[in-house]
């Protein structure tokens, strides 16, 4: 049988430092489930479909096309890392539930990430930036609209209106 | 999936360069196609994205855009000066967000599959590809660089390090078109055009074509037809007309006939000129 060889990484996931021994050839979001980080989906493992999706160093990227060593010294923000841990949901997350843009879920952390990242440069997006920003992910029950809505509704509560 | 068996992190070229020189060694970037593919020789991952190659500067007669760059960064103002935004905006308008966060520009044209397109872009802007080892440094146009699959243009243990394009296409007119099922699909043919426009006469034209084989190619007939003339609506349609007349048979491919793609063809390069025109 073959014996791998185990590698050390540390990786800053939302905001603690964790340090891993790693088969190098896991992927990120295996690595983070099998961590307890289950906001992290696993749908197309080719890039295609978005669940997986989680910020590295501030940025969407597909966790299931990435290796778990290529986040080694970097910063990862998955869904579990917004709102407060006693259960005040952050506002984007709030605003999808209330818009009911949550419907299976299963796309909904890689959409609230997308939002996060695009109201951290732009608290004023236009329809083509918010079309543009959640083009990664696919949703497959709320044909978007609620989603619209959320994100407008996120960018409206975060510029201190509504 | 490949099986890396061990991940290295070298901070400066010539670390990487030294790492890269053992038989079982290759660099990783964005790591988005070496992750899906079947299999590779390689146990050792060179992760290059914490070297000194992802930025984009002037460097003399040149824009030199670091290998390491992603999708995304080209949305740079020294890029969107290029050729009207030719190559900021060819980028933007691949892939998805998360995914033009990841792939780089140096991936993109090593990795080279049917689909890339940053090549076709490159060719029409006669830029340069620097090439490292740790023996030597070379620069290949793209017209080389292009010319054969990457295995028979670099040898395994070169580091491709910087794209260069020439400071004087900064004025050229230029446009990219590409045709895909959805906006984040792979394409299915891709056009770029550039050419020099003084009084009206248009001059070191390059009409790029895309997506139909593993590498780019320029239509030199095409080419030809508008070299030393006035661009016009007449002569526009005339050269579209002409496109992929003299391309070696247009194979079919998982998504699209090869004849179906040939006529894409015609239209994508009426509307790459009529784009770099206005
Ligand atoms: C779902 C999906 C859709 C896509 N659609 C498109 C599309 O429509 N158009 C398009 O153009 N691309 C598309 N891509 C991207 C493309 O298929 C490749 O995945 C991408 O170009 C690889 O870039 P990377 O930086 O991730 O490279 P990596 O996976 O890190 O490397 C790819 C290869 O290049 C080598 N390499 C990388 N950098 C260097 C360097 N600097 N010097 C020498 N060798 C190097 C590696 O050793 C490896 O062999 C898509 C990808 C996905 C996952």
């Amino acid at each position: 049988m073959e014996v791998k060889h185990l590698q050390k990484i540390t990786i800053e996931i939302n905001g603690e430092h964790k340090k891993f021994k790693i088969d190098p050839s896991i992927m990120l979001s295996d690595l983070l489930r099998e961590n307890g980080y289950f906001g992290v989906k696993i749908g197309c493992r080719n890039g295609d479909c978005g669940v997986c999706t989680i910020l590295l160093d501030g940025k969407t990227v597909k966790s299931c096309i990435l290796y778990a060593a290529q986040a080694h010294e970097r910063r990862v923000t998955t869904i579990e890392g917004l709102g407060d841990p006693l259960g005040i949901p952050h506002i984007i997350q709030q605003a999808f539930a209330e818009t009911g843009a949550v419907q299976c879920g299963y796309c909904t952390p890689g959409m609230i990430l997308s939002t996060l990242e695009l109201l951290e440069k732009n608290l004023n997006p236009s329809d083509q930036e918010i079309k543009d920003a959640l083009d990664g992910i696919l949703c497959r029950c709320t044909g978007y609209v609620k989603i619209f809505d959320a994100v407008k509704l996120s960018a409206e509560r975060l510029r201190g209106e509504n | 999936m490949t099986n890396p068996q061990k991940f290295l992190y070298p901070k400066t070229i010539d670390e990487a360069l030294e790492m890269l020189a053992s038989p079982d060694s290759c660099p990783i970037a964005g790591g988005s196609d070496l992750s899906l593919q079947k299999s590779t020789s390689f146990t050792t991952f060179v992760d290059i994205t914490r070297l000194p190659i992802n930025g984009i500067i002037e460097k003399d007669e040149f824009i030199s855009i670091g290998a390491t760059s992603t999708f995304n960064d080209l949305d740079h103002p020294l890029v969107k000066n290029i050729a009207n935004g030719l190559l900021s905006s060819a980028a933007s308008k691949i892939m998805d967000t998360p995914l033009r966060h990841q792939v780089t520009v140096g991936g993109n044209i090593v990795g080279r599959y049917w689909w890339s397109s940053l090549p076709v872009v490159f060719l029409a802007l006669d830029g340069k590809i620097v090439l490292q080892s740790k023996e030597e440094t070379r620069t290949l146009t793209t017209d080389e660089f292009f010319e054969k699959r990457p295995v028979h243009i670099m040898s395994k243990n070169e580091l491709v390090t910087e794209i260069l394009i020439p400071k004087e296409v900064t004025n050229y007119y230029g446009d990219c078109q590409r045709f895909s099922v959805t906006e984040a699909a792979h394409s299915i043919v891709c056009i770029a055009t550039s050419f020099k426009k003084e009084s009206n006469v248009c001059s070191n034209v390059r009409i790029v074509a895309g997506n139909l084989i593993r590498s780019p190619k320029r239509l030199t007939d095409l080419e030809e037809m508008l070299e030393g003339k006035e661009l016009t609506q007449e002569l526009i349609d005339e050269i579209s007309q002409e496109a992929g007349e003299k391309l070696e048979k247009i194979r079919n491919n998982e998504i699209a006939s090869g004849e179906y793609r040939k006529e894409i063809l015609k239209v994508l390069v009426k509307r790459a000129l009529e784009g770099a025109l206005n």
